[in-house]
């Protein structure tokens, strides 16, 4: 934001309006606003509890799958679910996942080394959060066998 | 038959199909099918950059007529490669750069040509292209 403009030279306004040129996000604010309230009001704690039990159980599930590999087994994981199954292209899987309804990110998820360090050219990648269920975990994992018989 | 033809009869091939699951078996099938490109050319030069899975082409002119091969490490991008191959290989750099490829559209496969897919094919579609255009200026030399 500018304080005064002429051919020799600009000013500008004092901190912080020097770097609040041009109408605010108003929209936006307001919108983070709702979802902060909304996050208070159903609690962290509750989202983590839940988040946490849709990843062990999605886990469980998964890994009944014949062929499947889990990347990443740490102890205190966030509620994402990576893996590969039986040198099938995770693109594949996420396509046909796709067609099925079903979101999940495939690739080397801007960690290139990592995939490296794991030999691997990428993963599915599920990730839950407050708003997934039980029931979504199940038809996940359905999708997922469907998948991977079409493409073996 | 010429590209147009080809297009059209992949399009009437897969009006067939009345479910996704059916269309891409079938993309799946012809994936699955011999590797289109020479193993000598599967390297580092060949591979299109930029994308999730692998893709390489090859390409080279022959009588005045370019002709594609190609491969992927991913099964349904295997199997449009095979489709773009079986459409575009064979004919006139001229002519493959008119063509205009809206089959993948219409067969319902865009999605799999957006940019930010980073699938390679959108990449694959444009090395064609390329080669297309440095062949027909080789010919216009010769």
């Amino acid at each position: 934001m500018i304080d005064q403009v002429s051919f020799e030279k600009t000013t500008f306004n004092e901190l912080p309006y020097k770097y609040e040129a041009g109408t605010p996000n108003v929209a936006g604010a307001l919108g983070l606003e709702a979802a902060l309230r909304y996050v208070e009001q159903t609690g962290l704690d509750s989202i983590f509890e839940h988040e946490d039990k849709l990843l062990r159980y999605a886990t469980e599930k998964l890994e009944k799958v014949d062929g499947i590999r889990i990347i990443g087994h740490a102890k205190e994981k966030a509620a994402v679910l990576s893996f590969l199954v039986n040198g099938i292209h995770p693109f594949d899987l996420g396509t046909l996942l796709d067609q099925m309804g079903i979101a999940v990110r495939t690739g080397h998820h801007c960690a290139q080394p990592l995939m490296d360090f794991y030999g691997i050219p990428g993963t599915v990648r599920a990730s839950f959060a407050m708003y997934n269920t039980l029931e979504e975990v199940d038809i996940f994992v359905d999708a997922v066998k469907k998948a991977v018989g079409m493409l073996q | 038959m010429n590209i147009a033809e080809k297009e059209q009869e992949v399009m009437e091939e897969f009006s067939m199909f009345e479910d996704w699951m059916d269309k891409y078996s079938y993309l799946i099938e012809l994936g699955k099918d011999l590797p289109l490109i020479n193993e000598k050319y599967k390297t580092n030069q060949h591979l299109i950059s930029g994308c999730q899975s692998r893709v390489w082409l090859y390409a080279e002119l022959k009588d005045g007529k370019m002709f594609l091969s190609a491969d992927s490490d991913a099964i349904i991008t295997k199997g449009i490669v095979s489709l773009l191959v079986n459409v575009l290989s064979g004919h006139t750099p001229s002519e493959i750069l008119e063509a205009k490829l809206d089959f993948l559209d219409q067969i319902g496969l865009k999605e799999h040509l957006s940019p930010t897919r980073a699938n390679g094919l959108s990449s694959m579609v444009k090395q064609i292209m390329l080669y297309a255009r440095v062949f027909q200026i080789k010919l216009k030399e010769e």
